[in-house]
């Protein structure tokens, strides 16, 4: 997915979470556009590895911090 | 005007991806297990990212090794909550009962009490915002 498409998604992500007068009906919304994304509309599986990937990473990354790499 | 950037991100994002509401949408990704496959996806890049800001800032002389432990401290707690989610949601459990695994996951997680501290550095305070507002979503969805 476009890194800018993610970066706006990431905000509305955000806006939903705080304008609680808009919430149910832009939860909705941003449910729908999700699932319309052809690019993130990925297998179930495949989400799941990119969780667990990125998860990774960033246990590696905090590993290597700590032990002064 | 953190109001204002609220409404115009959200104003920018729908108007991009609303008129895509055309086509047929996969009936498979309306569920809840999938969404919360989507957020513990995004969960884990945005704390990926909150990570590497603080140990960017880190090695700028920015943030001091203390203040860089407490933010990797808790997105380490961030990274296992992702893989046990992933992990829930392979499970062939019902739903409902994954849903109460997960949601006492992040349970454990409350929002860290130094958020605001660290606004100055929009990278950072972004990813973690990012971050806070992706396990309230999770939880959203997983509650009972």
């Amino acid at each position: 997915m476009n890194p800018t498409t993610v970066q706006l998604i990431i905000q509305g992500v955000n806006a939903l979470a705080t304008l609680t007068p808009l919430a149910v009906e832009t939860v909705i919304r941003i449910r729908t556009a999700l699932a319309e994304d052809p690019a993130f509309a990925q297998g179930f599986e495949a989400l799941l590895q990119q969780a667990e990937t990125a998860a990774d990473d960033t246990q590696r990354m905090i590993a290597d911090w700590r032990a002064g790499r | 005007m953190h109001t204002r950037f609220r409404q115009i991100s959200l104003f920018v994002l729908l108007s991009i991806m609303l008129p895509a509401c055309s086509h047929r949408s996969a009936p498979d990704l309306q569920t809840a297990e999938q969404r919360v496959a989507q957020y513990n996806a995004l969960l884990a890049e945005a704390n990926r990212a909150a990570a590497a800001a603080a140990i960017s800032l880190q090695h700028s002389g920015t943030l001091t090794a203390g203040q860089t432990g407490e933010v990797l401290a808790w997105s380490e707690r961030i990274a296992g909550a992702c893989k046990l989610v992933a992990q829930q949601l392979r499970s062939e459990d019902p739903w409902t009962t994954r849903a109460v695994q997960i949601r006492a996951v992040f349970e454990q997680i409350a929002p860290p009490g130094w958020k605001d501290r660290y606004t100055e550095y929009k990278p950072l305070a972004d990813a973690i915002q990012n971050t806070v507002s992706l396990v309230q979503l999770i939880a959203r969805e997983v509650q009972s």
